[in-house]
């Protein structure tokens, strides 16, 4: 933890009141005035000292505020529910636009976002896929938590009223990766997506110089979404196997969870490939695969 | 001004609009010379021109703030763009919203308000705009001292009717102290 010093201090005092609070949580006074012209902007006046007094208490500013903007999207945050990262944005976005210039048959796509949170990403997907482009999709989400689910929902009914579902459809449902088994669903899938708990026990409890976890997730995000190491990744090939899914991208924090994915799928199938993709800050983000001669073999290019 | 204009046009196009105001027909003058009189109207500001943005020679940046743990360990607010223009070098970075897409829209506004002040730098958007500001100020300033005049000359009245009511008014003691005393030297003189 760094220590802001007086100056930084009194110069914020200059411009607002309400400024040296948020420096607390921010560290920083360009990233603290932003902040602040945020919720100035998106809450109202008499809710202000509130907002920032929370803030002030490491709360996350998208609980404060109630949301996060993803993609096109505006998904809403609420405690117990793990908030959308910038990350996953990206992969998203560029799954997405990779699927539209690649994939040519609009006719049927079926995607199934395990452990969806606040349904970020299957949403996104749909709004990318079925409303921008026309693809006939059938998005399932799931995630354990039923917090997360009736967010889920709530994000669907938000976004709805602009969208014509006539087509295409957006599920969620509770239900627990470990307790999945085909008969849940009697079908098959195209394509898994998931961004599940990747952050290991050691990292989640060492301080944030050594790859730990930030002071504001660790107070305040749900750790049911953060901890997990490899018992994800395994379930989650097992359902790719099972569920005759031609491709997979999962979101992930390290290269061994990476290379265990990959050694999974060769084991339980043959023909697949799989690829690493590391996000703009140069970190492994994801590991995708997909079953080779297939439509899906674009996926090499990501 | 109004002397060159009434001198271009014929004299049955100079009318009265109002009694005792002249208006004149500014059909024969140039575009410029209307445009330095009154303040540019907010729906004819000229548009953004953002024609003048080629993808291709855009360098886009997501900056998303130092080093450190990424994804779900760290919480990330701001999604900062930058963006820069090849030909011209202009760097331009926006932070303005909390998403990503809004601020690259903007950036590029910013970008292209910028291209074409270098394009052109008179009757470029951000110039009509910047006369614009000044003149609504000036005007303000013009009409806030003609309002404080006005109360400032009304107060003067007000005072010199008060003054004037003042003097009429009749001190009776002292009127009574001059009466007595004058009636007293008369009857002394007796």
């Amino acid at each position: 933890m760094t220590r802001i010093s007086s100056k930084v201090i009194r110069e914020a005092y200059k411009v607002s009141k309400l400024l040296p609070p948020l420096l607390r949580a921010t560290k920083n006074l360009d990233l603290a005035k932003c902040e602040l012209q945020w919720i100035k902007r998106e809450l109202p006046k008499n809710k202000w000292t509130e907002a920032v007094i929370r803030r002030s208490n490491y709360e996350p500013l998208q609980y404060v505020l109630g949301s996060q903007p993803f993609g096109s999207l505006d998904i809403l945050c609420r405690r117990n529910v793990l908030i959308p990262r910038w990350e996953t944005e990206e992969w998203v976005t560029r799954l997405s636009d990779m699927i539209r210039q690649h994939i040519k048959d609009t006719t049927q796509l079926k995607i199934l976002d395990a452990c969806t949170g606040t349904g970020c990403i299957s949403l996104l997907l749909h709004q990318k896929l079925s409303e921008e482009a026309k693809y006939k999709t059938d998005i399932l989400g799931f995630d354990v938590s039923y917090d997360a689910v009736t967010l889920a929902n709530d994000n669907l009914n938000k976004n709805e009223p602009s969208w014509s579902l006539e087509k295409s459809s957006v599920t969620f449902r509770k239900s627990n990766i470990f307790h999945w088994s085909l008969n849940d669903t009697a079908e098959s899938f195209d394509l898994i997506v998931s961004n599940p708990p990747y952050i290991t026990r050691e990292e989640y409890s060492s301080p944030v110089t050594l790859e730990g976890v930030a002071r504001s997730v660790k107070l305040y995000e749900p750790s049911l979404a953060l901890i997990g190491q490899y018992e994800f990744y395994e379930k989650l090939v097992d359902i790719t196997v099972s569920t005759n899914a031609k491709a997979f991208i999962f979101e992930l924090g390290s290269n061994d969870q990476a290379t265990y994915v990959e050694k999974q799928i060769n084991s339980l199938a043959a023909g697949w490939k799989t690829k690493m993709y590391s996000d703009t800050a140069d970190k492994i983000r994801c590991v995708l695969g997909w079953k080779k001669d297939t439509v899906w073999d674009f996926l090499v290019k990501f | 001004m109004n002397r060159i204009a009434t001198r271009l046009l014929p004299r049955n196009q100079i009318y009265s609009k109002y009694p005792g105001i002249q208006c004149v027909i500014h059909k024969a003058l140039p575009f410029f010379f209307i445009r330095t009189y009154g303040i540019p109207k907010k729906n004819k500001l000229p548009p953004r021109p953002l024609w003048l943005i080629k993808e291709e020679e855009l360098e886009e940046e997501f900056i998303k703030g130092g080093r450190g743990p990424g994804g779900q360990k760290i919480n990330k607010t701001n999604s900062k763009v930058q963006l820069r223009h090849k030909p011209t070098n202009i760097v331009v970075t926006c932070q303005y919203s909390r998403s990503q897409e809004q601020n690259r829209k903007k950036a590029r506004e910013i970008l292209a308000l910028k291209l074409e002040e270098l394009e052109n730098p008179e009757h470029c958007r951000t110039a009509v705009l910047k006369e614009r500001e000044s003149k609504v100020k000036q005007n303000k300033m013009k009409k806030s001292t003609r309002k404080y005049k006005k109360i400032e000359e009304e107060r003067q009245l007000q005072k010199e009717k008060e003054q004037e009511l003042l003097s009429e008014i009749v001190d009776i003691d002292s009127e009574l102290d001059t009466l007595v005393t004058s009636a007293k030297q008369k009857v002394d003189n007796r």
